[in-house]
């Protein structure tokens, strides 16, 4: 595939990188899936029990967009095309959710059920 | 085998939470033999799991690496796509070794 053109109502907007653009979407990926698997094990750690514990996981995907802007991209049109990318690609995903509720589970069983 | 430092932050920061598990487990031990109700985890502990857990997220932020620029420039395109001829990859497949001259199923 040639790099992509965006077009945007009819007109021709800008080109994208295809190889820069899916290593960013694996670097957020990677941050994603690991502090899901980070957060998980600290709630699992305090004994937090209820559906409010994913306010937690939620708090973690949303500080993971936050990293990234530390990383250098202070214009995410320019390093993921679009904010939804930014802020929603594998936030929501089960990869990301399984695991946190996995490691949840498993570190809450250690301390204070065994 | 050398580890680079978002490697050895995510081991030190992982370990952290093993030892801080461990800690809780003992704790928990200590209030059972005392027959006290578990209430919260003492600031120790809870001070140990802070610093573990942002080691952690520090090594894991690291480990991930730099973002590169997907919007490209329309001067000065760099090398790297240059040799991107995605449109001339080919596939092999066993359709050579098939007989070209049997008759067609319809006919």
């Amino acid at each position: 595939m040639a790099p992509k053109r965006q077009i945007k109502g009819g007109s021709i907007q800008e080109l994208v990188n295809p190889s820069a653009y899916k290593s960013n979407l694996q670097a957020l990926d990677f941050l994603r899936n690991f502090t899901a698997v980070i957060a998980g094990i600290v709630v699992g750690i305090c004994g937090v029990v209820g559906w409010h514990g994913f306010i937690y996981h939620f708090l973690s995907q949303l500080a993971c967009a936050g990293a990234m802007i530390l990383k250098g991209c202070t214009k995410p049109a320019q390093y993921f095309v679009s904010w939804n990318t930014l802020l929603f690609h594998s936030a929501l995903s089960s990869t990301t959710l399984l695991s946190y509720i996995l490691f949840w589970m498993i570190f809450y069983n250690l301390c204070h059920v065994f | 085998m050398r580890i680079s430092t978002g490697g050895a932050l995510t081991l030190l920061g992982l370990l952290g939470l093993a030892h801080t598990t461990l800690a809780v487990i003992q704790y928990r031990q200590v209030l059972k033999l005392s027959q006290e109700e578990f209430e919260a985890l003492p600031a120790s502990i809870l001070l140990e799991l802070v610093l573990s857990a942002a080691v952690a997220v520090l090594g894991g932020y690291l480990l991930t690496g730099p973002i590169k620029v997907a919007i490209m420039p329309a001067k000065g395109r760099s090398m790297d796509i240059s040799s991107l001829r995605t449109d001339f990859i080919s596939f092999n497949m066993r359709s050579r070794a098939m007989p070209l001259d049997i008759p067609p199923l319809t006919s």
